[in-house]
């Protein structure tokens, strides 16, 4: 895991250096928007980012309902870690880019809204984690949060539908230049390869906290034992 | 007068990511030394 691991960080910080450099220096900016539209390169991907990070939360939230095994508990949790990391970068981004364009920091329209909302439901899974103190009680418990609490996301990336408000819809191939597309394709899979490699050593990191957690519950009932 | 904008998100990206990560490396540290003391207590 350790060499796995090594590789990917460096890929990704390859990628995210190169993915920058081209965002920022290499394609063209935008005739309306100028600069700022640069941001889309990490605004966007930081976005998908983090609804992937809380669909791996789901997956493994059912898995761990249906099969009780650890693991999955200790990647849902390490994903959404990272997908708070994500989230909380995604509504900064979008506020930096709002500012000049809409004139304002933050407004309460549907796309927004919905994605704080998303943001507050898994600190609220992040907060269950750490009220339980019990291993097994946390990872139900937790488990049924990344459950209940993944409704939100579908509603995030189609409230630009139902709603049709500030926020656009999502940029498509047909929609934005071959270079603005490359560039945040390219972005997006530097993007994607940090998250992996943030969760592979957030799961590690786990891992070695739930062994520890094992070894003081173990001295502790030794010690009332005794 | 967008690019302040721009470069504040930059920034702002790989600061987070950066601290991110910087925050999972001493925490790592700190668990594995905790965990190396309590298993050579077992031993």
């Amino acid at each position: 895991m350790g060499k796995t691991l090594k590789i990917l960080g460096f890929s990704a910080l390859l990628l995210f250096i190169i993915g920058s450099v081209v965002g920022l220096f290499v394609v063209r900016a935008d005739a309306a928007m100028g600069d700022v539209q640069r941001l889309m390169y990490v605004h966007v991907p930081a976005a998908w980012l983090a609804m992937l990070a809380f669909f791996v939360v789901f997956i493994m939230s059912v898995l761990y309902l249906v099969q009780r095994n650890p693991r999955w508990d200790l990647i849902a949790a390490s994903s959404a870690e990272v997908g708070v990391l994500f989230t909380a970068l995604t509504l900064a981004l979008g506020s930096l880019w709002g500012k000049p364009t809409w004139g304002v920091w933050w407004t309460w329209e549907p796309r927004l809204t919905t994605t704080a909302v998303m943001l507050m439901i898994y600190i609220g899974y992040l907060a269950v984690r750490s009220f339980a103190d019990d291993p097994d009680k946390r990872a139900r418990w937790s488990a049924i949060v990344g459950v209940v609490g993944f409704i939100d996301v579908p509603i995030v990336y189609l409230s630009v539908y139902w709603w049709r408000t500030l926020h656009q819809p999502p940029s498509s191939p047909r929609s934005v230049a071959p270079e603005i597309l490359f560039a945040l394709l390219l972005n997006l899979l530097a993007f994607t390869v940090v998250y992996v490699y943030l969760l592979g050593r957030r799961y590690r990191l786990a891992v070695n906290e739930q062994e520890l957690e094992r070894i003081v519950a173990h001295q502790t009932k030794q010690i009332s034992h005794d | 007068m967008t690019s302040g904008y721009m470069i504040t998100g930059y920034l702002l990206t790989w600061g987070a990511i950066a601290a991110y990560f910087w925050r999972l490396s001493v925490r790592e540290q700190r668990t594995r030394r905790v965990l190396d003391t309590e298993r050579s207590a077992l031993n």
